[in-house]
């Protein structure tokens, strides 16, 4: 919080300066003290022009074949945007502009005797990423493209997908310091206007330096900041987010990230891996199912272990006492510390693993896995009935198809934990209890975040818990309140309206 | 913010910390799994607990502690005296009484089996045919002794040999108006546990029992639907058959309830031939041998009932029966009525199967 | 009415009207019903439901009437002073039974699971998760009705379990009570479905409160449903003198269940029991900082820090059974004269007092 607040001082410092220099000479003056801001003056036939550019910005082939040739012509610099074989010239007089754009990549000419029109030649060098597989979400069925870290290539990927004139993309310019772009796509006559608002009026809100993903964005414009759960879906798929826009939400690409964000949202979404839609529905449903399902079980299996041996012996089944029992006979820790040591070392494993390069990383898992897990239990320090429950709720909890949702839910076994430690099943019930009015008081981009379980919409369990098939699938959720509420016409279907 | 934060999970810690909950973590306590009293004196009770030393091999060895006191929970704490952990007693799945103590009534030392919110409904209640002390202290199997007699009397439930019985059952006879509770009747013989007799209750005093032979009787005529249960019938001297019972229906047909006007229970036997001694089963033999059961069956169930009749019990619950069909219920109109009353038994045999071979 | 983003959808009022209505009670009724309607008592169970059906609609009449919640009509018909006065009985009505609800369950918890639990730590952790949930406004209290309906009703699954050691000839035979041991045992019955008067309070949160009618008549009905399930398999599972030792019959019904992989499920039944109390108690709660808010024009979350702290007061002040008896005593005396007299009484009043002031207005 403190540092924020430094850099938020910091940035209005810079805006300061920026007002007083409105000069050339002393925009020069700053920019020379970077050794890679280069200027040549050259004498032409009809007049001495002076070039000046970042020579790490700009793509030097540009400049030689599509820029030097051509200025043996050119007498006044109002006529480069003919003289050049490059759509994107740009005439100005305002050092702001120029000062922008020398950063983003454009070379400057301007005649040295004629300081009040200046040209702006575009010739950044494009050193992105290809697209390539995506790996956060990655299917066996189902398109392979994911997004890269050029905000242009991912509009591309977003706009093949959709190419219709109702599909807007807004771009807005966040961060005091990074000057990062910013889309925000949606469907004109679809998306809910109320919501596009919602957003760009949060992103143009924004006062914040550095925007370097656009992670950072969601935790910047989410409704609640200080709830664990993420409240917006980030992707890397064009395909999810194409489809997402479809279905009337908005979504926000960032340059330089390669994950695209998609509200409002649901919380069951998070838990829908995109490749259900390939699957048939059945088969989805199942999953998705077993998904739900896992994080319970993630989120509610040790500290039940904990609760029932710690408070309610009473529960075990008369044939299950023994094998408990034997199991924790030798164990001088009580449940508690010995659920937290193997909680702990497992998030000590995926840490490890996730720090490591990936091939390093598998041996560790491999190697903590086996060695640490056989030799805590043959030493006596925890039983093999918690190994296994704990391995399995961990497991559980990476069948999450949303990274970030993941996380959430490995956070919040811990209060579970100590809560069923101090007060048994009772404390795992009051810690559900503080979870459920912690999810219904969460509203993505003002919409509910529990929808459709809260409030209860029928229509839109469609997709939410389980798959329906498509041929039920002709309205847009309600959550999104869109304006066309149909997504193709069936017959008999009803106006989409909220109960 | 990081102030609220920082409070609020200092608030959590300090109210969690002095929430004063006792623990009682599974392996620090001693379970304890059966309980066996007896009077050793007039009001001197002894009572033999079994639970269950987890030895390091992952056998159980089965153990015993026994204190006498005349209250029970007072027995509990004597008992902690003489253990490395505390006695907790929410894993208790079997009770013994003695047959002196059992006569002498058990209603007291059912309290705390009531009042006790951690002991179940599911506890078997049995009578002991000798000492329960010398019953409990050798071991019987792998499990200890509690774990072992429940899985013993449960398993002749789930089979059908004896009728549904547990703490619940009990209270539920104690209490109700119009029938008696019957608790099964163990004995140890050459160290090994035998499932008796069935042991009859007037209230809660033991007063009688049933042998092993009539329980097949008793449970057609308690139950008002059930199945499972062989029976063996000896005809004549050289003809015997044993039965399985499908499926029996016991209704009541009750003309005038509460006046000494006739009883009549019909009961339907559907049933299958398990074994039969004497030759080959043709169609006419089956319609004799359906008409020799329901003799047999029929006398045996009136020698039953009369029985009942004489020591003034209703195990039954014929006046259950009679209770639930009339609206001036008396119970003390009813007691004197019982033992006169004229009680007939129908019973309908059906011979459906006769196994795989004629 | 309020503004449409606060607002619920009529059909929600199903559950609030049922969730207010089931709290501790339907875990140990019958003991109180059976002891003078015996066989009979599901009898008690059907009239008080439907007697509470009539009293939902004289409530309706009057809320489609004047279209503003208890606390404005109360200022409409006697003014600040004397409308003040009467809202204020009501608040402390509606206090009480979220008093009631929670102290019960936490005599519950103690008695059943742990004994020697702090009352006093336990009391202000379940209120923070009322502050948090009343903080939250409306709709997350009516979500939280909503949830605690759905999400523990497989609890209700588990009273089957019994049916295998039921008697159901218990019931019978019918009719061997009088007419005066059922009044008796009906008026003992009504403290079961007290609490959806909370209804005068939110009905203008309601989107066409009109049509939310039929829904608060069903959500009694479920109640109704409820009990009387309940009630049955307890007079088929208990013979009548047992069910008067069980002070809490329901949860000695639950001694019997046995999975596979857990026994003694009341251990389960009664820690989830506390998602049934919380909508009861956070209800309660909002309908009655709505109302002194309404009064006084405090700020809203002092308002609820005030009452939450003299709910733990009261709860803490609360010791041993005879006192939680004696206090659900005078909360059902309180109770049934509020719903049985004072309602229609308003209702009449409401009614003649606008014709007056429309032929008044008529004539000027």
């Amino acid at each position: 919080m403190r540092t924020w607040r430094h850099r938020r001082r910091l940035t209005k410092g810079i805006e300061k300066e920026n007002d007083k220099d409105e000069s050339i000479e002393s925009l020069f003056q700053q920019l020379n003290a970077s050794n890679d801001f280069n200027v040549i003056t050259c004498q032409f036939e009809k007049c001495s022009l002076s070039i000046g550019y970042f020579s790490t910005l700009i793509d030097s082939e540009i400049l030689h074949r599509d820029v030097l040739p051509f200025l043996k012509g050119l007498d006044v610099i109002s006529s480069l945007p003919t003289l050049l074989p490059i759509e994107e010239v740009i005439l100005t007089s305002d050092t702001s502009i120029i000062k922008d754009n020398l950063l983003k990549g454009y070379t400057l000419i301007f005649d040295v005797n004629n300081l009040n029109q200046f040209g702006l030649v575009k010739s950044d060098v494009d050193k992105t990423r290809q697209v390539s597989l995506p790996e956060v979400e990655f299917s066996v069925v189902g398109p392979k493209e994911s997004f890269v870290e050029s905000l242009d290539t991912n509009i591309n990927l977003v706009r093949k997908r959709l190419p219709i004139p109702e599909f807007v993309v807004k771009e807005l310019t966040v961060g005091k310091l990074s000057k990062t772009r910013v889309s925000v796509l949606y469907i004109q006559g679809i998306a809910n206007k109320e919501n596009v608002s919602t957003v760009i009026q949060r992103l143009s809100d924004l006062d914040f330096d550095q925007i370097t993903d656009s992670s950072i964005i969601t935790q910047l414009i989410q409704d609640n900041q200080n709830s664990p759960f993420p409240q917006l879906i980030d992707s890397e798929r064009p395909d999810r987010i194409a489809s997402a826009i479809g279905e009337g939400k908005i979504a926000i690409l960032v340059d330089g990230a390669p994950h695209g964000l998609i509200g409002p949202t649901t919380i069951f979404e998070f838990f829908s891996a995109f490749e259900d839609y390939f699957l048939n529905w059945l088969v989805a449903s199942f999953f998705r199912l077993v998904r739900f399902f896992a994080v319970l079980f993630s989120i509610l299996a040790t500290p039940i272990y904990v609760a029932v041996l710690t408070y309610h012996y009473e529960l075990i089944p008369k044939d299950m006492v023994a094998t408990l029992v034997t199991s924790r006979s030798a164990i001088p820790l009580p449940p508690i510390l010995e659920a937290l040591v193997l909680e702990l070392a497992i998030e000590l494993l995926r840490e490890a693993g996730a720090r490591l390069p990936t091939k390093v990383g598998q041996t560790i898992g491999i190697v903590g896995g086996i060695v640490i897990g056989t030799a805590s239990v043959e030493a006596g320090l925890t039983s093999n009935v918690l190994l296994i429950i704990v391995a399995l709720a961990a497991l559980a909890s990476f069948t999450t198809p949303v990274y970030q949702m993941g996380n959430t839910i490995r956070l919040i076994r811990f209060p579970f934990l100590l809560m069923a430690h101090y007060m048994g099943f009772l404390g795992v019930a009051i810690s559900f209890c503080y979870l459920l009015i912690h999810l219904l008081r969460l509203t993505s981009l003002g919409r509910p975040f529990l929808e459709p379980f809260y409030p209860p919409r029928v229509q839109d369990f469609k997709d939410s818990l389980i798959r329906l098939p498509f041929s039920l699938q002709s309205k847009r959720p309600i959550q999104e309140q869109t304006e066309d509420t149909m997504r193709y016409s069936a017959s008999k279907a009803k106006k989409n309206v909220d109960p | 913010m990081v102030k609220r934060i920082l409070q609020s999970l200092l608030l959590t810690l300090l109210l969690t910390g002095c929430m004063n909950i006792d623990q009682r973590i599974l392996d620090d306590i001693q379970l304890s799994t059966a309980a066996g009293y007896e009077y050793i004196e007039d009001d001197t009770l002894e009572i033999t607990t079994v639970f269950p030393s987890f030895q390091t091999d992952k056998s159980i060895k089965s153990e015993t502690i026994t204190d006498s006191s005349t209250l029970s929970k007072e027995v509990r704490d004597k008992h902690s005296l003489q253990s490395e952990k505390p006695f907790v007693s929410g894993k208790v799945e079997v009770t013994l009484y003695e047959w002196k103590t059992a006569e002498k009534g058990i209603n007291n030392l059912l309290d705390t089996l009531q009042r006790d919110p951690s002991i179940g409904s599911n506890v078997f209640l049995v009578v002991v045919d000798g000492s329960p002390k010398e019953l409990l202290s050798k071991q019987y199997g792998n499990p200890d002794n509690g774990i072992y007699l429940s899985n013993l009397i449960e398993q002749n439930i789930e089979t059908g040999l004896i009728h549904k019985t547990n703490l619940h059952q009990f209270l539920y006879k104690l209490y109700a108006e119009g029938i008696d509770p019957a608790l099964p009747v163990i004995k140890q013989e050459d160290g090994q546990v035998k499932l008796t007799a069935v042991g009859l209750f007037e209230n809660d005093k033991l007063v009688g029992q049933i042998e092993e032979e009539q329980f097949f009787i008793f449970k057609i005529l308690l139950e008002r639907k059930g199945n499972k249960d062989s029976y063996s019938l000896k005809l004549n001297e050289d003809e015997e058959i044993s039965i399985y019972n499908i499926g029996s229906e016991r209704k009541y047909d009750i003309q005038k309830p509460l006046t000494n006007s006739e009883i009549i229970i019909n009961v339907k036997l559907k049933s299958s031939i398990l074994e039969y001694q004497n030759g080959t089963l043709k169609n006419e033999k089956i319609t004799y041998l359906e008409k020799e059961i329901k003799k047999l069956i029929e006398q045996e169930s009136l020698e039953m009932i009369q029985q009942f009749q004489e020591k003034g019990i209703d195990p039954l619950g014929i006046g259950e029966e009679v209770r639930t069909r009339t609206r001036n219920w008396d119970q003390k109109k009813w007691k004197e009525l019982y033992p006169d009353l004229k009680i007939t038994v129908n019973v309908e045999v059906n011979l459906l199967e006769k196994g795989v071979v004629e | 009415m309020e503004e449409k983003h606060k607002q619920i959808s009529p059909f929600l009022v199903f559950f609030l009207v049922h969730s207010v209505q089931m709290g501790v009670g339907v875990l140990g009724f019958q003991r109180t019903i059976m002891k003078s309607a015996g066989n009979d008592a599901w009898m008690a169970v059907i009239a008080a439901g439907i007697l509470m059906n009539a009293i939902i609609m004289v409530m309706y009449l009057l809320l489609n009437k004047q279209q503003k919640d208890l606390i404005d009509i109360h200022k409409d018909l006697f003014g600040k002073w004397i409308g003040g006065i009467f809202s204020l009985i009501w608040i402390i009505h509606w206090l009480m039974i979220g008093l009631i609800a929670l102290r019960s369950y936490i005599e519950i918890v103690q008695v059943w699971v742990f004994p020697l639990i702090n009352i006093i730590m336990f009391s202000i952790i379940i209120l923070s998760l009322v502050y948090y949930t009343v903080t939250g406004g409306f709709r997350v209290v009516a979500g939280i009705s909503f949830l605690g309906v759905v999400i523990p009703f497989y609890i209700f699954l588990t009273f089957f379990f019994p049916i295998e050691y039921a008697n159901f000839r218990n019931l019978l035979p019918i009719w061997n009570h009088s007419v005066k041991e059922l009044s008796v045992a009906t008026k003992d019955m009504m403290l079961g479905y007290l609490g959806f008067s909370t209804l005068l309070m939110y009905y203008p949160y309601i989107k066409n409160p009109k049509k939310s009618q039929k829904w608060a008549h069903l959500g009694n009905f479920l109640t109704l449903g409820i009990y009387l399930f309940i009630l049955i398999i307890t007079i088929a599972f208990f013979s009548e003198e047992q069910v008067s030792k069980q002070i809490w019959a329901t949860l000695s019904m639950w001694k019997i269940v046995e999975l596979p992989f857990v026994e003694r499920f009341e251990y389960i039944g009664i820690t989830s029991w506390i998602l049934i109390i919380l909508p009861n108690v956070c209800l309660s709660v909002w309908a009655a900082t709505k109302g002194v808010q309404k009064m006084f024009n405090f700020k809203p979350q002092k308002v609820i820090l005030f009452t939450l702290l003299i709910l733990l007061c009261s709860t803490v002040a609360i010791q041993g059974r005879e006192s939680i008896e004696k206090l659900n005593q005078y909360m059902s005396i309180l109770g049934l004269f509020l719903i049985f007299l004072y309602v229609p009484f308003l209702t009449i009043l409401s009614f003649f007092i606008t014709k007056i002031r429309k032929e008044k207005s008529g004539n000027g």
